[in-house]
């Protein structure tokens, strides 16, 4: 297509009036959001909901696709509504212009992560329904705030609510990311977060002698069982190409702290960790790891939890979840590699799993850089459009299931 | 003695009364410690001056004893005046109190550091000027404030002044630190103190990746280093009875900070070690190997040194020097058992060693607990008075050199 073309789409043009809207963090005022959301809905003949889960500032905007069969589980098409926030010195095109270039590349903030997303999902629904399609289990188009910031105004409420149990929701559909290659990453799974604070006392006094039982020592022991760790977790990728990110526990040292005067050794050092644990980590064999370590280490080391997620079941990925092999049919329909994959990150569907709705991670962009919280986040015209086509297909696969 | 009798001893009745003049850090006010000095002076008939080489703040005291060839080079007799911060909780008796006990301990922040060498002086020059005895050198008392936190506005710039130079100086006597056996301590030299920062930049970003090169690899890498050495120096403690803290390299992690948020990779970490480098160590290949760690660790370590003190030769304690010949040999005729040892900190002899001028730690303290800088300090009075009988040997053994 030409930019002209790409300009004059309709599907295009709608994308890129949501992307303008600057639902971002922090302080976001979801307003004109939900009033554009309202109106697509109308244009779909779609009624539709506003409900807020835990504050008027937080709205979560529900259309639904009502089906032949409605007392069947429904599919919940989910997206968030927030972006995460720009540094615009570093964008070459303003972050909520939605700029498209002679390539096709339209650049804004969410362009990836996951406004293309919220809109496909309708321009799917337009399609099926021009064609006469009516699905046989009832859809419901979500749209939730604050994923970005962990969900605690947003999904993690939602599902608590009467209003969410009575959706009676079999399937969900969320984000995944873009790829670089040419196949699609589909996500059944995300690991457990953990992260640890250390607080590590040892004796203190004189920067001039060799105390014993230091809290330096002590943290030097630490970090290096830490690191020791992460160091076999980056060899297990190495070692074997087929593993992905999400197949691997990731260790990070964010935080340390301590000492007040450079002569003096302190009693208290501080020190956090991020932890994502692959999915097939005995959780709590390696909680006792950590505390053996502690003890190893001489003891005096308090350890804090301040995340700590409960291990989420993955969604079955093979033939014994039929929305599955709906979803992996319509897909092999087009001639498109996909690899199915632990999610490195953390997204809504976390929540979903843990209350025993499948839930699948996915979004519709190959041959991508991966910008989602970068500068200049784009998403290629074509790459959008080719993704309205595959959920065509997958929204019909699975609403009949 | 009986507590009666130690309370009516007039040299200890001044040492209390100096100890009851609160010279405590922070924002010390010399006032009523330069006017007790003057009148110590006035009492012993020598002249007084007050300088203020830094500001008006920080007075410097110099008492002056002329001698009988005083065109020879000097003998100063140096103390400071200041002292350390309290914790009054801390105390079973007022820390400017004096307090006596039947034990005839003398409880004040000072008691040991150092205001006791600084009356023990003047209760020596008053029994030798009693007894007739006048000395070939000149003797000057010199009283300086700032010690405790590094001399800068005391002695550091003292002997940089023409008022200074104009002394002559020959041999300094200054602080040592009290013995818990039965020897005597003499230090002749100190360590090389560095407290050295460095600042670790690297890759940084989300904390679900497993990034190359990060700030927590390189802080583990550069932490174990150090730490490894640390516990070479320790084991060199342990296997040679033979020497001291003050004969190995010590080496402490005393400040840490970096990273913002929990889930977040830091682009950079700070880490500071106080570093107290032993005498007979290549202080350039030292440098040296902590570059190369740096450079092993991944680079993108800038070292900052928040303080570098130069190499200070250590003063001679052999036939070259006299004046150490005529110091030892007073204290074996006093029957003194000694050890020359290496101080494990620093005191303002450096300063003197570093303008050429020999200079020995010695406080006339055994058998008492290592009670510097700590709560209940105290000093007995039998000790004290036993002091300046050693004082009253080695002053005229120096001083007539």
């Amino acid at each position: 297509m030409s930019k002209a073309e790409w300009e004059n789409n309709e599907e295009i043009q709608i994308f890129r009036e949501y992307l303008r809207i600057p639902t971002v963090h922090p302080n976001i005022d979801y307003t004109d959001c939900v009033a554009f959301l309202k109106r697509q809905a109308a244009s779909l003949d779609l009624p539709v909901d506003v409900v807020y889960p835990v504050n008027e500032a937080n709205p979560v905007v529900v259309m639904k696709w009502e089906g032949t069969e409605p007392e069947l589980p429904s599919i919940i098409l989910n997206s968030h509504t927030d972006v995460v926030p720009v540094f615009l010195e570093k964008w070459t095109h303003d972050p909520f212009s939605a700029d498209i270039d002679d390539q096709g590349r339209i650049y804004a903030r969410g362009s990836q992560d996951m406004k293309c997303v919220g809109t496909q999902y309708l321009a799917a629904i337009r399609a099926l329904k021009a064609s006469g399609y009516k699905p046989k289990r009832t859809f419901y188009l979500t749209y939730v705030p604050d994923e970005e910031a962990g969900g605690f105004f947003g999904m993690r409420e939602f599902i608590n609510g009467d209003y969410f149990k009575s959706l009676n929701v079999g399937l969900s559909l969320d984000e995944g990311s873009s790829t670089l290659d040419d196949s699609y990453y589909v996500y059944y799974a995300e690991r457990t977060g953990w992260q640890i604070r250390f607080k590590i006392s040892g004796t203190a006094g004189h920067g001039s002698i060799l105390l014993p039982n230091t809290a330096g020592e002590k943290l030097n022991y630490i970090v290096d069982k830490m690191m020791g760790f992460r160091a076999s977790q980056v060899q297990a990728l190495k070692d074997d190409k087929s593993r992905f990110y999400g197949d691997v526990t990731t260790v990070n040292l964010t935080i340390v702290e301590g000492g007040v005067q450079r002569n003096v050794v302190p009693a208290l050092i501080e020190v956090v960790f991020d932890l994502r644990i692959a999915i097939d980590v005995d959780l709590v064999a390696l909680e006792k790891q950590i505390r053996d370590w502690c003890e190893e280490a001489g003891g005096g080391i308090e350890i804090i939890f301040e995340q700590k997620d409960e291990f989420v079941p993955p969604t079955k990925v093979d033939d014994s979840n039929p929305f599955w092999t709906a979803f992996e049919g319509a897909l092999k329909e087009f001639d498109i590699k996909y690899h199915t994959y632990v999610c490195p990150g953390n997204t809504d569907s976390r929540f979903l799993r843990a209350i025993g709705i499948p839930a699948i991670g996915f979004s519709p962009i190959r041959n991508t850089p991966i910008l989602l919280h970068d500068h200049d986040e784009y998403l290629g015209a074509d790459t959008y459009l080719e993704g309205i086509k595959v959920y065509t297909k997958l929204i019909a696969a699975v609403g009949n299931v | 003695m009986s507590n009666t009798e130690w309370e009516s001893n007039e040299e200890i009745k001044i040492f209390r009364e100096y100890l009851r003049i609160p010279t405590v850090h922070p924002n010390v006010d010399y006032t009523a410690c330069v006017e007790f000095l003057k009148r110590q002076a006035a009492s012993l008939g020598l002249p007084v001056d007050v300088i203020y080489p830094v500001n008006e703040a920080n007075p410097v005291v110099v008492m002056k004893w002329l001698g009988k060839q005083p065109e020879l080079p000097s003998i100063i007799l140096n103390s400071h005046t200041d002292v350390v911060p309290v914790f009054p909780d801390k105390w079973t008796h007022g820390p400017f109190s004096a307090d006596l006990d039947d034990e005839g301990r003398i409880f004040a922040r000072g008691s040991q550091d150092m205001k006791c060498v600084g009356t023990q002086y003047l209760g020596a020059v008053r029994a030798l000027k009693a007894s007739g005895f006048q000395p070939k050198r000149t003797v000057y008392l010199t009283y300086v404030p700032d010690e405790e936190v590094g001399g800068h506005l005391g002695m550091r710039q003292l002997v940089n002044s023409d008022y200074f130079k104009k002394l002559n100086v020959g041999f300094s006597f200054d602080e040592g630190i009290s013995s818990e056996d039965e020897t005597y301590a003499v230090y002749y030299a100190e360590r090389t103190l560095w407290h050295l920062k460095f600042k670790i930049s690297g890759t940084a970003g989300h904390g679900s990746l497993l990034l190359p090169n990060t700030a927590g690899q390189k802080l583990n890498y550069i932490v174990n280093k150090l730490m490894d050495f640390r516990e070479s120096q320790v084991k060199r403690l342990e296997e040679d009875p033979n020497i001291d803290i003050g004969d190995v390299t010590t080496v402490n992690l005393t400040q840490l900070g970096g990273g913002v948020q929990s889930n977040v990779v830091p682009p950079s970490l700070e880490v500071v070690f106080d570093i107290r480098i032993a005498i007979t160590v290549d202080i350039v290949e030292f440098e040296k190997q902590i570059r190369d760690w740096c450079e092993e660790a991944g680079g993108g370590i800038e070292l900052d040194f928040e303080m570098k003190c130069p190499f200070v030769q250590p003063t001679k304690i052999d036939e070259s020097n006299l004046y150490w010949v005529a110091f030892k040999r007073a204290l074996d005729e006093l029957g003194l058992k000694t050890r020359y040892r290496v101080f494990p900190g620093a005191t303002d002899s450096r300063y003197i060693r570093h303008v050429g001028i020999p200079a020995l730690g010695f406080s006339p303290i055994n058998k008492t607990p290592l009670l510097l800088h700590d709560h209940d300090e105290f000093l007995r009075a039998d000790t004290y008075l036993n002091g300046i009988e050693v004082y009253k040997k080695l002053i005229p053994a120096v001083a007539n050199v």
